[in-house]
């Protein structure tokens, strides 16, 4: 990195250090929101982004880590951490069984999105009816009962730098992928499948391990949401709001781009929330009508995404350009 | 369980199938001639449906009210096509999917500040008026939505299938460069495409709505339910969307009759994943 | 009849065309040559509409031609594409009656449907079936029967020999002289140099989106470079 780039990244790290200080409580929960469907938004670009495999079953891969922590400490009283651990790597397995069945087949980009949408509101439909998982009710985790040790966050601010260390690493491994090999991978067979094969990629092979990462990092989403709201119901957690919200913002910041999911959910979810602040009193429901309207608006003036715009302006800023 | 509860459930899923099936035919005009995945499609239905609602509060019958909100919608599609998607559709799918998804909030929240949120309904001259054939009963209004909706559908497939209008949509649906190269004008069939596509589901509305609960979150369901079947009957197989409509009628509600209203609900879902992963372009290959 | 000026085009801000200057007149067989990749294809779908013009014109009967690709057909100026494009899910009737789209073309389509018949008389033994069925050779005549029907006054063809058995070759050649014969205006755009050259009474070359040789039969297949580049001489 040069040095410029060096220096901006650290302003903007220490920036994002010193939130809590420079917030008002209310805000710093949009933050919270914010960062965490930044985090969400993000380990989803790996692999609709980056491999460009359309993924909606996300859900399953959260709920997994939500319930699955939840329910093996409160069944086998297993460390949460650790069972946030447990819960990724069993996600990591349900995403490469996904990607496995469908894609042994070649399935087209548009029938696996389909495929992974009847998948993930089979999951909605199964877990609300089924009482092994606290059926439709959900499960509430207590309040209190340790510290940290135990996945329990005593203030806010704990909880912005546990989502802010998420956030850090699931970027830190998006560059790590996007500038290696593994993305060079990724991106071959996402724009072309055949030419891809042609030259010796293990197309299956790679189309599983990035929806095994991506679940695995989904996974640890929802754990981090499990232990935040201390409340699991398949609505929230397996229902399609989450994942569409988080390629809402991937799409709108930019799909397949490095920041554009970070760009997109830190611009989205604190717009939405003041929205709701100014218009939420007037009338229930009118501020979603302005998010809509925003969201039409972007993709009407800026389909290529946020980040799109901001190259552009680099490109127009720097000389000698064409 | 007795025959006649079985068949009882197998009619009313057709009907209910037969509703779907033009849900889904219009979701299809939308999506082979424009190129438009709609997740508001249901939002647009719930829309039409709010409407009868509207005219009943002044004293129309919704059965009356159904040709008004026909043009209605008819106008709106024309106009939503020229402002929103013609200038996204060529910045592919994804684009126009979000775009869909930005109405859904619009829709789905201006319904609620119109209406409210809670459960509403809406009385036809049909409302509590049962068909009784030997030991069969049905609700009168589920037997007329299921007949108008099948003969609409039926009568859409006709249309593509014999008209020259039907012939263009179809070449545009197979290869919209050589449609172009023939004279065809790709946008004028296309803004009357989808005009025709939110027409449907503007008359749709107001036929059903005696039957069912508004909610302004309804729409979702219907949605769902009509790219599952859109994708079932193939993509663009206007005869096969409408089969595959029946089919899921009919399963969802024989399934509810024996497992219930969970298991159900997760037929549709269930029949999707069980031929996507057996037949990737849906049950009938041929458009 | 057909004169088209300092045609640029290309794709987003990728230039393939850097200048086409042609021009085909009224009842000449005019034969554009070039290798892949030259932008014969890009010069068809830039003509037809089909991609915008950078720059340049393009004019019909002295009157510069419409944009829309369906005001085109109209005014006379047809194309069968690369690779045919025939309607695959739909039967060589309604293939054909796809090409009497234009109010023009549709007013006389059943005379128009008698003579594309007659020309290809094995369109009219396969009359119900469906296009994607055929073979390579039946599908071009199919595409060719097709622009028929749009009643060209002139009709550019875009590597009609490409993936055809050399049986069918001919016979789509054949049909081609037929047509001149009768009248028809062509501007065929190939690879096969040789036979092109023998039917057509002009020809351009075109290399890297520009023309670099223009002339009759005699001065092309004098000409050392032509010889080298594409029959290895």
């Amino acid at each position: 990195m040069k040095a410029g780039r060096r220096f901006a990244t650290l302003i903007v790290l220490a920036l994002a250090l010193a939130m809590p200080w420079l917030l008002s409580q209310s805000w710093l929960n949009t933050l919270i929101i914010a960062v965490l469907y930044a985090y969400l938004a993000s380990a989803w670009n790996i692999v609709g982004g980056f491999a460009g495999q359309f993924s909606l079953a996300h859900g399953l891969f959260f709920a997994c880590g939500a319930y699955g922590s939840t329910l093996l400490e409160q069944q086998e009283g297993v460390n949460p951490w650790l069972g946030m651990l447990i819960s990724a790597a069993f996600a990591a397995a349900l995403g490469a069984a996904i990607a496995w069945i469908s894609f042994r087949r070649s399935l087209p980009p548009l029938t696996f999105a389909l495929v992974t949408l009847a998948l993930g509101m089979l999951g909605l439909l199964g877990v609300s009816s089924s009482d092994a998982f606290g059926g439709a009710g959900g499960i509430s985790l207590p309040i209190g009962g340790g510290g940290l040790a135990e996945y329990r966050m005593p203030s806010d601010q704990a909880t912005y730098y546990i989502i802010l260390a998420h956030l850090l690493v699931v970027l830190a491994i998006c560059v790590w992928i996007y500038e290696g090999r593994l993305g060079l991978y990724f991106r071959a067979l996402r724009d072309s499948e055949r030419g891809a094969r042609a030259i010796g990629i293990d197309v299956l092979g790679y189309k599983m391990l990035a929806m095994a990462i991506s679940a695995a990092l989904t996974a640890a989403g929802g754990t981090f949401m499990a232990r935040y709201l201390l409340f699991i119901d398949p609505p929230t957690f397996l229902g399609l709001d989450v994942v569409v919200q988080s390629i809402l913002f991937a799409v709108v910041g930019g799909i397949g781009t490095i920041f554009g999911p970070l760009l997109g959910a830190l611009i989205l979810v604190p717009l939405s929330e003041a929205l709701r602040a100014q218009l939420g009193s007037s009338f229930s429901g009118l501020y979603l009508v302005v998010y809509g309207a925003v969201l039409v608006l972007v993709i009407r003036l800026a389909p290529g995404g946020l980040v799109g715009i901001v190259y552009r302006m680099r490109a127009r800023g720097s000389p000698g350009r064409a | 369980m007795a025959t006649v509860l079985v068949l009882q459930a197998a009619l009313q899923g057709l009907a209910i199938g037969a509703i779907i099936a033009l849900i889904a035919l219009s979701m299809t005009l939308l999506f082979a001639v424009c190129g438009l995945v709609n997740f508001a499609h249901g939002d647009f239905l719930a829309l039409g449906m709010y409407g009868a609602l509207l005219l009943a509060g002044v004293g129309v019958d919704p059965y009356l009210a159904a040709p008004a909100v026909l043009v209605v919608f008819v106008a709106i599609g024309a106009l939503l096509f020229v402002v929103l998607v013609r200038p996204v559709q060529r910045s592919g799918l994804l684009a126009g999917a979000q775009l869909t998804l930005g109405l859904v909030f619009i829709l789905e929240n201006l319904m609620l500040i119109g209406f409210g949120g809670t459960h509403q309904t809406v009385r036809n001259v049909l409302s509590d008026r049962n068909l009784s054939l030997g030991g069969l009963v049905l609700p009168w209004q589920l037997v007329v939505a299921g007949l108008i909706t099948g003969v609409l559908a039926m009568l859409l497939n006709i249309m593509i299938a014999h008209t020259s209008f039907g012939r263009h949509i179809r070449a545009i649906t197979q290869n919209p460069d050589a449609a172009a190269l023939m004279g065809v004008r790709i946008n004028r069939v296309q803004m009357t495409a989808f005009a025709l596509a939110l027409g449907l589901l503007g008359l749709s509305g107001p036929l059903i709505v005696g039957q069912f609960t508004l909610t302004p979150d309804m729409g979702l369901d219907y949605t769902l339910r009509a790219l599952i079947v859109m994708v079932l009957g193939g993509l663009g197989n206007f005869v096969g969307s409408f089969i595959a409509g029946l089919l899921v009628g009919v399963g969802e509600s024989v399934a509810t009759l024996f497992f219930g209203g969970a298991i159900g609900a997760m037929v549709p879902f269930g029949l999707l994943l069980a031929v996507l992963l057996l037949r990737p372009t849906g049950l009938f290959a041929q458009r | 009849m057909l004169q088209i000026c300092e045609l640029e085009a290309g794709y987003g801000q990728y230039r393939v065309l850097h200048g086409i200057s042609l021009h085909v007149d009224e009842g000449e067989f005019v034969a554009l040559l070039g290798a892949n990749g030259a932008g014969k294809t890009t010069l068809m779908r830039a003509v037809t509409g089909l991609i915008p013009k950078a720059a340049g014109s393009v004019l019909l009967d002295g009157r510069p031609l419409a944009d829309d690709p369906a005001d085109i057909v109209q005014s006379g100026l047809v194309l069968v594409p690369e690779g045919r494009m025939v309607f695959p899910r739909m039967s060589v009737r309604e293939n054909l009656l796809m090409g009497a789209t234009v109010p023009r073309a549709h007013a006389a389509r059943t005379r128009q449907l008698e003579m594309v018949l007659s020309i290809f008389p094995r369109l009219g033994e396969r009359y119900a079936q469906l296009a994607a069925t055929m073979s390579g050779g039946e599908q071009q005549m199919l595409a060719i029967g097709r622009a028929l029907m749009s009643l060209p006054r002139m009709l550019m063809l875009d590597e009609p020999s490409l993936g055809l058995s050399p049986i069918m070759v001919q016979e789509t050649f054949a049909v081609l002289k037929q047509l001149h014969a009768s009248g028809l205006s062509l501007l065929l755009i190939e690879q096969n140099v040789v036979a092109s050259l023998e039917m057509a009474d002009r020809a351009y070359v075109l290399e890297n989106g520009r023309i670099t040789l223009e002339g009759g039969h005699a001065e092309l297949m004098g000409n050392d470079r032509l010889r080298q580049a594409y029959l290895g001489l």
